[in-house]
């Protein structure tokens, strides 16, 4: 049963290096329809991704941490910044690849979506949905390629007589499975899962958690796992990044990162996960407000509105992210002098 | 005696389907004191929402309450509202009024093409006979109550203006506007970031004790359970299989659902080790189990007891701690 709790082994060369990864949408008004802002979703981000590691991308709605995960498998194109990847012992810079490298390195990479009902097209059967990318990758035999599917299935636990069923036959917990079973079929490095079970009941939820978690350690996949669910992401994650208003502000291992946030947006984040331990005196954390608008963002730190220790100079100058301890980064001015509460136990 | 505002006594809800009959809600019985909040736990197809429809008398054909009593018990006297035609004057005076109820997704609640303002005044001056300057006022001070800033000028706002956390709140300052005796929250921070959902819960608990209101809260997240509730039922397939005050059921949950469904938290297991999923989902809702209908699924299930004859009953296994478990009711027999 306990399989997976083995430390998974990590490369110390990273398999995707993010460097200054920035998304902007511009929006057009006025009579010739001219540029008159810019939506800053993704403002520069940084970090590491090694082979085997499954790095928890957690933040509000809004906070840009989907567009982020879309930018780095190039769905959508960067505004600037590096993604590096590491794919035939050489690393290809995946923000600047042009369309056709693009298309024989997305083998290496593959997408998980959140919503099991609308990312499966519902006039394929699931030998079809499942086989589509072996086929636009070049294998052409179908009895390869059913073949192949089989083993699919069986991996993330339907059953062949599946096979040539359409999607509408299928519970959430299903669905998500077959998602899963297409994204592995070209056997890809990393995988980009976008809020994988937050459409799931619990029950079901710990099912595909426990696939995701099994897959991982059996084939040696490397996750960046986008979700809102601090309690999923301490689950499944080693290390955590959180983004608020398209930056990361804090990114740590899972278990400094929930017992000692040094950010005090990840802070109240963690205080306000409802526990489930009834009677337990709140010590919430409300925040008032909501994300700071990406299209008019704050000056100097974005979170300083709603931050109960924000200073003076919190409202002019814009923190970096400074590494506090060993693996341990923080963009707040205030990061050395805080002390922040983290979850309990 | 407790001091109950709704009592739902052998409650059936039932939709006929060319391929056979839902069950939906399957003889369930349910008391809410005065002030309190009980929360309907149980995962999506277990028939929470039907319940809380057929208490507001919302359930349209092919579904009908084929048996059972939804009693109102108010200051004038108790009121049957199953016996009330489910569109006639009667009902109408008591939704809104007497008791509100509040969506996963505001947008179900308010219309797109009227201001948010309108929608309140609407409400509040069909129920209260108010003149239209005193209602407008009244409107805009329920909006102040649910923390929306700037209230006055958020009045003449479209939903669309809004974000998702303002529209909530709107739709929550509209459902409270009447100062209900009910209110029937459905997943009411579910699609909610944790930060506005926190905001959420406290602003229902603060007008709870302003207006003393029970909630019925349908939730699947028992983080949420366990900071609002005050008893929980858990529902499966359409009846309720455990009931108890909430200390008790995350304490010591006696039926082998509940426990199945607690230990599947993340958080609880230590981390990145095999969490204790329950096997399976839920079935079709046309297959009719014999004996318990969780015994497929069940890990303590016991052949030639669990899945045969008549469903297990909802039995006191401790006091004021109610379990539904073949299992359970063995034990405590021979004890």
């Amino acid at each position: 049963m306990n399989t997976t709790t083995q430390q998974p082994h990590i490369d110390p060369q990273p398999l995707l290096r993010v460097r200054g990864l920035t998304v902007h949408f511009p929006v057009t008004g006025g009579l010739f329809n001219r540029q008159v802002g810019t939506i800053r979703a993704v403002d520069g981000v940084d970090f590491d991704l090694h082979a085997g590691e499954c790095l928890g991308l957690v933040g509000e709605s809004g906070s840009g941490k989907t567009t982020a995960g879309r930018a780095i498998l190039r769905a959508l194109t960067p505004t600037a910044g590096e993604v590096l990847f590491r794919a035939d012992d050489r690393v290809v810079d995946l923000a600047k690849a042009p369309q056709q490298e693009l298309r024989g390195l997305r083998r290496h990479m593959q997408m998980v979506f959140q919503d099991p009902y609308s990312s499966l097209n519902p006039r394929m059967t699931v030998l079809d949905i499942v086989s589509e990318p072996l086929l636009i990758h070049g294998m052409r035999s179908r009895r390869e390629r059913e073949e192949r599917v089989r083993g699919l299935l069986r991996q993330v636990g339907l059953q062949e007589q599946h096979l040539n069923r359409y999607p509408h036959a299928f519970s959430g917990g299903q669905r998500q499975r077959i998602g899963i079973a297409r994204a592995l079929a070209l056997e890809p490095k990393l995988i980009v899962a976008d809020e994988p079970v937050s459409a799931l009941d619990v029950s079901v939820q710990a099912q595909v958690l426990n696939l995701l978690q099994e897959l991982q350690a059996r084939l040696h996949l490397t996750y960046l796992f986008i979700a809102h669910d601090l309690s999923v992401v301490r689950h499944i994650a080693d290390r955590v990044a959180v983004m608020y208003a398209g930056r990361l502000v804090e990114q740590a291992p899972v278990d400094t990162l929930y017992a000692q946030p040094r950010h005090p947006y990840t802070e109240a984040l963690l205080s306000a996960v409802p526990v489930p331990v009834p009677g337990r005196a709140s010590r919430r954390i409300l925040l008032t407000g909501e994300v700071a608008n990406p299209g008019n963002l704050p000056p100097g730190c974005t979170f300083h509105p709603r931050c109960r220790y924000a200073q003076p100079p919190c409202r002019e100058a814009v923190p970096e992210l400074q590494e506090i301890t060993p693996g341990h980064q923080v963009r707040c001015h205030r990061a050395q002098d805080l002390t922040l509460l983290g979850m309990d136990g | 005696m407790q001091d109950n505002l709704l009592t739902i006594e052998n409650l059936h809800t039932h939709f006929f389907l060319d391929e056979g009959i839902v069950r939906a809600v399957d003889g369930i019985d349910l008391a809410i004191p005065r002030g309190t909040t009980l929360c309907l736990v149980g995962e999506s197809g277990c028939g929470k929402s039907v319940a809380a429809f057929s208490v507001l008398r919302l359930i349209s054909s092919p579904g009908r309450i084929v048996e059972g009593k939804i009693t109102l018990h108010r200051q004038q006297g108790d009121i049957d509202l199953t016996a009330l035609k489910d569109d006639g004057e009667a009902i109408r005076k008591i939704r809104g009024r007497e008791i509100a109820m509040i969506f996963q997704e505001p947008m179900t609640s308010l219309s797109p093409v009227h201001t948010v303002g309108e929608q309140i005044l609407e409400m509040v001056t069909l129920h209260s006979g108010m003149s239209k300057a005193g209602a407008k006022a009244h409107a805009v001070k329920s909006m102040e109550r649910v923390g929306i800033p700037d209230a006055a000028r958020r009045f003449h706002q479209f939903p669309h203006e809004m974000s998702g956390g303002l529209r909530q709140r709107a739709m929550i300052a509209m459902a409270l506007s009447c100062s209900p005796s009910l209110l029937i929250a459905d997943e009411p921070t579910t699609a909610l970031d944790v930060t506005i959902q926190a905001q959420i819960l406290e602003l229902m608990r603060e007008q709870q004790q302003a207006l003393n209101m029970s909630i019925l809260l349908i939730t699947h997240d028992l983080g949420v359970v366990a900071e609002m509730a005050q008893e929980v039922a858990v529902m499966y397939l359409g009846r309720i299989v455990e009931q108890a005050l909430v200390a008790s059921i995350f304490a010591t949950p006696q039926h082998p659902y509940t426990r199945a469904l607690l230990q599947s938290i993340p958080g609880r297991a230590p981390r990145k080790t095999a969490l204790q999923a329950i096997p399976g989902s839920v079935p079709d809702p046309f297959q009719q189990i014999a004996g318990c209908p969780f015994h497929p699924r069940c890990a303590e299930a016991v052949a030639g007891l669990c899945d045969q004859g008549e469903r297990p009953r909802l039995l006191e296994m401790e006091p004021g701690h109610k379990a539904a478990c073949f299992v359970r009711q063995r034990e405590l027999q021979r004890a």
